[in-house]
């Protein structure tokens, strides 16, 4: 333990201090976890001088080994997440061998051994503490372990969704702790992940190659980094010394129950029958190895995944073809106990194929083909100037991209469309062949011919410096974290017509293909490309002070200095943020089995691209031509043109702000009887100065469906002006109810109540809240995302089937219905666009719930182990409308169902690995 | 060590409180008068006698307000108090007045019949039979589809929820709805408009939403959203026509559309520019505010008298 202004080591933190500053880097998510082991005799006094030694395949530089200090204790710092072994000795005792330990990711495990006076070895296995009486965030952390004995589904997303405050049936970017789905922060590996466009995800990987995954919902510290939603923090495998090798094959089917669902009213009245297809069929198969490159040194994993998805849109089946391929690669290299360095890569190239439409009249190959991916690279090192003090230097380089174009073109005859021009190679992508779109039932005969390549980059490099067990002068100790880093973001965008044209046929005699002609057509400018940009500064500093062993203090703060710039290089958005957070955690008995946390955090946004990219001037000028229809004098008007480039009629405040969020939280939880624990928690958060555009030139009657003037006399347009006004809030309120039975005797099990009220202005930003101001006043209610009661329920059980091994994995969810909004008649809009209720008032869905079923049986077969698993979702077919956003009150009163939630779907999987 | 620790954690929050706007944006209240005479109209009854009917609230029209540079006194723009406005770019084309913001109190509305369209001021009326009433008074002929005159008003209502596909009134924003003056009961006190028979005028209040205050950027020592020159509120009256009963302001080519059986036709719906070109909407037996109300004080109410009539 160090004692601060007492050693001469303390100019080595000062040191590398200087480094982080020089090398210019980013505050990484904690990626590992401590152990902290208390050794005491038979009478449970403190045993110094006990010999402590550390081991686990996970463990790169092989065991570690500390002595006790004077109150018995010893601490493993900076762990990689996994099982431990623990083999205690000491002079005229006994030794303990301990085993099963887990760290867990950003938490302290503590393990109390017992050396008796016999003189003999004892064995023990360690058991989770049912309470983590020093932790003050609120999640949980969701190990390899755990997500192999549930139905997840076998996506990353999907897990997250077990943990307790994600808000069910929410997909793949779920709403987290009262947050938009694009304020989640996602790491991989500590390093931030997060889309820089959207902020959602960005990227898959392959299920198996987790190690653990951190879903973090509140009272979290600085240097997790910006996010006022919630945050995913994955750590990959990094290999072992064993050369491990597993493959696996999973199909899963939800095509083979009953899809007919019933068509609602909005008041619940069933009105008709109807089939709604939500297909989902999917292949994937996946492989791993890992090993040593040197032993004890150096170590691989090589992890790759296929899947293969036909995914149905509305009624439509199989309409889209989902290719993916997944690959990861890391290397950790430990040359040195002071050294360890670790390269990483990760790519996700995906095809999407569409193989029928929304519409019948479109061929289903005409719309674009979509290629979307993208590749992280990830450079670490960590130096570690002592077993306290160690110095955390990342470089990130983060690329994705989506390319939609027309499908490529064909010599086949057969195929009456898209035929390849002289010269054109087949499957070559044709962009000077002008795109056709049918009306009337005129098939398209040609692709859309929209093409767009969107590319967008992050480049980060960061540094943190943790100095760890500062012992201050009041005996109290301080594990203090600073970090600086600097990232880029770009958003490059290239878009366009084929042939800068675009054709529309027609009909005259509706569906009747013997009366196409041409309709009119459009030549446009283009191709466009245009770049928005942003750049972030930041700056961490915290500590986490236990002025006594039943008391942490966790306090600090960030200041991030951010500025995104539009397609013009303007300046748009940007600011200097602090954002302070100070929680506690107290055990008041100090038996680790009682815990009290509370505290104060803010969390500030600091943007997307997307909110940049509002203010683009970027558009099509475009002329329009009447074809032969006009010509067959039907309609006397000749070819005529009009050039529309958009103007730049959106601007930003030049005194914009930040959305930031003040939460609140409170929890207490108590291991009642052994490792069953009950809990309570609390949050509140309190979201303000949104991102929303006002509207600066129409002027709207009293309740805002039609417009009685403009401020720059052009009544059909609208400026919108970016701002973050204060009344652009939210208001959100969770309160976790439930227990939790960590696994003994082959089972756990959690269930978790939560009640939630989520109100306010604007669920994410630029909804549009602000355009109309009449409005304002209806546009404040209930979200969509406002499920008051929510039950989660998880639970495993190893099945007494030695020398076999069988696990059976439950889940059951409840969650009430979604508000919904109706939405009426404008006169100015000329469409179903405006608010009579305050928003959420309506009505909501019926409830929501489903149960889950998962078998695993492990088999030892010659030189490994043969995996069975057999998963069943949605047990008993339900198909309550699960995803809010997607379905709408429409015009006739109506539920205009979008997502029903998957029907019951079967998962067969086999995994082998030795 | 424990005090430094707290005091810059307590600073660091301090001064994160400190972002705001700085933007002059507030929701502008005030009341409009309307002299009572407005309302007041000669009808021929069912027998044939010439009758005074009014005070009504159903006779006021749609009130126009908006927030303009200044206001010109009658005469001087036009020949009744007028909004200061742009150039004129062609003799006889009014110039743009350009407006800074503005609201209306009651909305012309489609009342689910054509016989109707054009004809319909929200906020006027307690119910159906209020509105059909209304109408029979002053001799205008409300038809359904077959051109058969409306004897019951539930059928007005029923059209409405009809076409609209609601099950509420407040849904249709035809009639009152909302107990606004919190007496209990919905009923006359709360339209729009109230009748205050000391004063012999209409008063009803206004509420502007999210109004930015612009203020001359060229006063001198002044507190600008204070006591510095700034924008003026000013409005008029569209009054219904004589006989037709409809509102100039009304544009019956647009609106709902409404396409079913042997109907076609729109609803109807305001002009789009009435705050930008008053005078084209703007005639005779209209009512008009003689003076704008100077809004300097961001706080400040103001009370807007429609007291000029224009002949």
């Amino acid at each position: 333990m160090l004692r601060i202004f007492s050693r001469g080591r303390t100019l080595a933190p000062l040191l590398a201090m200087f480094v982080a500053l020089l090398v210019s880097a980013q505050a990484w998510a904690q990626t590992n976890g401590m152990l902290r082991v208390t050794v005491v005799d038979g009478d449970q006094i403190e045993l110094p001088g006990a010999l402590i030694e550390l081991s686990a395949p996970v463990l790169i530089g092989g065991s570690q080994s500390r002595e006790s200090d004077q109150t018995g204790s010893a601490e493993f710092p900076q762990l990689p997440p996994g099982t431990y072994k623990l083999v205690v000795s000491r002079d005229n005792f006994g030794s303990v061998v301990v085993e099963g330990i887990v760290v867990l990711i950003n938490k302290t495990t503590q393990q109390t051994v017992t050396l008796k006076e016999s003189g003999e070895t004892v064995n023990i296995t360690a058991k989770q503490k049912a309470v983590d009486t020093e932790s003050t965030t609120r999640g949980e952390v969701l190990t390899k372990e755990f997500l192999q004995k549930i139905p997840t589904g076998r996506s990353y997303q999907a897990a997250t969704q077990m943990a307790a405050g994600v808000l069910a049936g929410s997909g793949g970017n779920p709403n987290m702790a009262g947050g938009a789905t694009n304020e989640n922060t996602y790491m991989l590996d500590g390093a931030n992940i997060t889309d820089p466009v959207t902020g959602t995800f960005s990227n898959n990987f392959n299920f198996d190659a987790i190690q653990q995954i951190e879903v973090l919902l509140g009272g979290y510290m600085p240097e997790y980094g910006v996010s006022i939603g919630g945050i995913v923090n994955i750590v990959t495998d990094s290999g072992t010394n064993n050369l491990e090798f597993d493959t696996s094959v999973y199909y899963t089917n939800g095509n083979l129950a009953p899809k007919e669902d019933e068509r609602l009213a909005a008041d619940g009245f069933q009105i008709a029958p109807t089939l709604f297809d939500s297909q989902s069929l999917q292949f994937q198969t996946a492989a791993r190895i890992s090993g040593p490159v040197i032993r004890d040194k150096a170590w691989f994993i090589i992890s790759y995944q296929n899947d293969r998805t036909f995914q149905s849109l509305s009624g439509i089946p199989q309409a889209r073809d989902y290719h993916g391929n997944y690959l990861l690669a890391k290397l950790t290299y430990q040359p040195t106990p002071e050294h360890r360095f670790a390269v990483f890569m990760q790519t996700d190239p995906t095809t999407i194929d569409n193989l029928e439409q929304f519409t019948p009249f479109i061929k289903g190959e005409a719309q674009s083909r979509q290629v979307q991916g993208g590749i992280i690279t990830n450079v670490r090192w960590q130096w570690f100037l002592s077993p306290d003090v160690n110095l955390d230097t990342s470089f990130l380089a983060q690329k994705t991209f989506i390319e939609a174009n027309g499908v490529p073109c064909t010599h086949d005859r057969d195929r009456d469309w898209n035929q390849c021009r002289p010269g054109v190679l087949e499957n070559e992508v044709d962009f000077e062949t002008p795109g056709r779109v049918g009306i009337f039932g005129a098939f398209s005969q040609s692709a859309y011919g929209q093409y767009y390549f969107d590319d967008r980059s992050r480049y980060t490099a960061a540094s943190k410096l943790q100095v760890l067990s500062i012992e201050d002068p009041l005996k109290g100790t301080h594990d203090f974290k600073f970090g600086v880093e600097g990232t880029q973001t770009i958003w490059d965008q290239v878009q366009g017509l084929s042939g800068n044209t675009l054709y529309y046929d027609l009909n005259v005699s509706s569906f009747d293909p013997q009366t196409l002609e041409n309709y009119y057509w459009l030549e446009v400018t283009g191709p466009i490309k245009f770049r928005t940009s942003g750049s972030e500064y930041n700056v961490f500093a915290q500590d986490s002070w236990k002025p006594v062993n039943n008391l942490t203090l966790n306090y600090g703060s960030r200041v991030d200095y951010f500025v995104m710039r539009n397609d013009l290089g303007e300046p748009t958005v940007g600011g200097l943020l602090l954002g302070p957070r100070i929680f506690g955690a107290w055990d008041p008995f100090g038996t680790q089995k009682t815990k009290i946390a509370t505290g104060f955090g803010r969390f500030n946004d600091t943007g997307r691209l997307s909110v940049a990219s509002y203010t683009s001037s970027v558009g099509y000028g475009n002329k329009l031509y009447l074809g032969e229809f006009f010509g067959n004098n039907l309609n006397n008007a000749e070819s005529s043109y009009f050039v529309s480039p958009k103007a730049n009629l959106d601007t930003a405040f030049d005194q914009i702000g930040a959305p930031r969020v003040d939460e609140l939280i409170l929890t207490l939880e108590r291991e009642v009887i052994e490792d069953f624990a009950l809990f309570s928690s609390m949050s509140g958060k309190y979201t303000r100065y949104g991102y929303e555009p006002d509207e600066l030139n129409l002027i709207y009657d009293s309740d805002g469906s039609t417009v009685i003037g403009s401020r720059f006399s052009q009544n059909q347009l609208s400026y919108g002006r970016l701002r973050s006004p204060l009344l652009a809030l939210r208001n959100y309120f969770q309160w976790d109810l439930g227990f939790r039975k960590v696994e003994s005797r082959r089972w756990a099990a959690t269930a978790t109540y939560t009640f939630t009220r989520s109100i306010g202005s604007s669920q994410s930003s630029l909804t549009g809240t602000f355009l109309n101001d009449p409005q304002t006043f209806y546009n404040y209610g209930l979200f969509l995302t406002d499920v008051r009661h929510q039950v989660k329920a998880l639970a495993y059980w190893d099945l007494p089937t030695d020398p076999w091994t069988a696990t059976l994995g439950f889940i059951f969810t409840y969650y009430d219905g979604f508000p919904l909004d109706r939405r009426y008649y404008g006169e100015y809009f000329d469409s179903y666009s405006v608010r009579v209720f305050p928003r959420g008032t309506y009505v909501r869905y019926n409830p929501n719930w489903s149960a889950s079923l998962n078998y695993t049986q492990n088999i030892d077969v010659r030189k490994g182990q043969l995996a069975l698993d057999f998963e069943a979702r949605n047990l008993f077919n339900n198909r309550s409308p699960d995803v809010p956003f997607s379905s709408l009150i429409d015009q006739q009163n109506r539920l205009t169902i979008a997502s029903r939630q998957n029907p019951l779907t079967f998962q067969f999987g086999v995994q082998y690995k030795f | 060590m424990r005090t430094p620790f707290l005091m810059i954690a307590g600073g660091l929050s301090l001064q994160a409180c400190g972002y705001e706007e700085q933007l002059l944006i507030t929701n502008l209240h005030g009341n409009v008068h309307i002299p009572a005479e407005s309302t007041v109209r000669d009808v021929v009854d069912i027998d044939g006698n010439l009758q005074s009917v009014g005070p009504d609230v159903r006779g006021l029209g749609p009130v126009y307000l908006g927030l303009y540079s200044s206001i010109s006194p009658a005469g001087t723009v036009e020949r009744y108090p007028y909004p200061e406005i742009g150039p004129q770019f062609k003799e006889g084309v009014a110039g743009d007045a350009y407006p800074y913001g503005g609201t209306t109190m009651g909305d012309l509305r489609f009342a689910c019949l054509q016989s109707l369209s054009c004809l319909v001021v929200s906020g006027r009326y307690v119910d159906y039979d209020a509105m059909l009433d209304w109408f029979q008074t002053v001799g205008v002929d409300v038809l359904d589809s077959n051109e058969d005159p409306v004897g019951n008003a539930e059928f007005i209502r029923q059209t409405c929820f009809d076409i609209f596909n609601v099950n509420t009134d407040r849904e249709v924003r035809l009639i009152a709805t909302d107990d606004k003056n919190g007496d209990g009961k919905v009923d006359e006190g709360d339209l729009d408009f109230v009748y205050d028979e000391q004063a012999n005028e209409f008063v009803g209040p206004f509420e502007i939403r999210q109004q930015e205050h612009f203020y001359d950027q060229r006063a001198e020592n002044c507190t600008p959203g204070t006591d510095c020159a700034a924008m003026s509120v000013w409005g008029w009256m569209d009054t219904p026509a004589v006989g037709s009963y409809r509102y100039k302001t009304c544009d019956t080519t647009e609106g709902f559309q409404f396409p079913r059986y042997n109907e076609n036709f729109v609803g109807g719906r305001v002009f789009l520019d009435v705050l930008n070109f008053p005078t084209n909407y703007i005639e005779t037996g209209d009512y008009a505010a003689t003076d704008g109300f100077e809004w300097k004080n961001v706080y400040d109410e103001p009370e807007i008298y429609l007291d000029f009539v224009v002949q």
